[in-house]
């Protein structure tokens, strides 16, 4: 991160996207509740940081995530003023199955509503720890 | 940072046809609406994307006015950014080049936005040492 702020002149913004790991976390949950233990163990690991989530088995590529307060602290940690945090993907992954949100040929209307919900949640700051990602908006002071 | 040069060259393959998805349909438009209002379009203004993959968000930077580079670790997306960003005939203000953002090497303060969409997850230090 310091490099990245090195290269940026002062007042100019920085605007970056992470993982969040408290969606990571529910995400391994499964949505029609039937706890085991090895689910639920996962879900803790991943939340703990003691595993990573994984982006894909082949080549294996792991995920590394970050809470919201982590986040903002690696930005004001680096010299960076937080000016906005945003959500993106609150429906997708915790409550929309990877068959629906891989489409290429999602019917015009239903894209549209989901847009206008999740454009609707972008505009709450609180909804940042619901983000399947997380933008910040920052700047070098 | 080999692994993920190799992800996303595999990746670069489908990556044009992932990205018409609803999920990354939907992240686009999010990413661009906070994106858009701080893109400078001064002619000499300097934007970098790290890890700009297949030049997704190059494109609509640069048609804003200001000159962008893109830096990727992946041979393979940087080859489909040369052709999407010659397909709009915008060589002349956007640069790619391939190499490892952790190690750019610009002055101190050159860019007036930093655009960084995902990458920072293939960084982030962690408690584990993988």
């Amino acid at each position: 991160m310091s490099e990245l702020v090195r290269v940026l002149k002062r007042n100019a913004r920085i605007i970056l996207s992470a993982q969040n790991r408290l969606v990571q976390t529910m995400a391994h949950l499964p949505g029609d509740p039937t706890p085991n233990p090895e689910i639920l163990q996962k879900a803790y690991n991943v939340l703990q940081r003691q595993e990573h989530s994984m982006l894909s088995q082949e080549p294996p590529i792991k995920i590394h995530t970050i809470t919201p307060d982590e986040f903002r602290s690696l930005l004001e940690r680096n010299g960076l003023e937080i000016e906005r945090m945003v959500s993106k993907g609150v429906t997708m992954p915790l409550r929309f199955g990877q068959e629906f949100m891989m489409k290429a040929d999602t019917q015009a209307e239903l894209f549209s509503n989901v847009l206008k919900l999740e454009l609707a949640f972008s505009e709450l700051s609180d909804s940042v720890a619901l983000g399947g990602h997380i933008q910040a908006i920052a700047r070098k002071k | 940072m080999d692994s993920v040069g190799s992800y996303y060259d595999k990746k670069s393959e489908t990556y044009e046809n992932i990205r018409q998805s609803l999920v990354f349909r939907v992240y686009d438009a999010i990413t661009w609406k906070y994106l858009e209002p701080y893109v400078p379009t001064g002619v000499d203004s300097f934007v970098l994307d790290a890890g700009g993959g297949n030049g997704r968000w190059v494109i609509p930077m640069a048609k804003k006015g200001c000159r962008v580079v893109l830096v990727d670790i992946s041979e393979g997306m940087l080859n489909f950014a040369k052709s999407n960003v010659a397909a709009e005939g915008l060589q002349d203000r956007i640069e790619i080049r391939k190499g490892d953002v952790r190690k750019l090497d610009y002055r101190d303060e050159t860019f007036d936005l930093f655009f960084f969409r995902t990458t920072l997850s293939s960084f982030l230090r962690t408690k584990m040492n993988w």
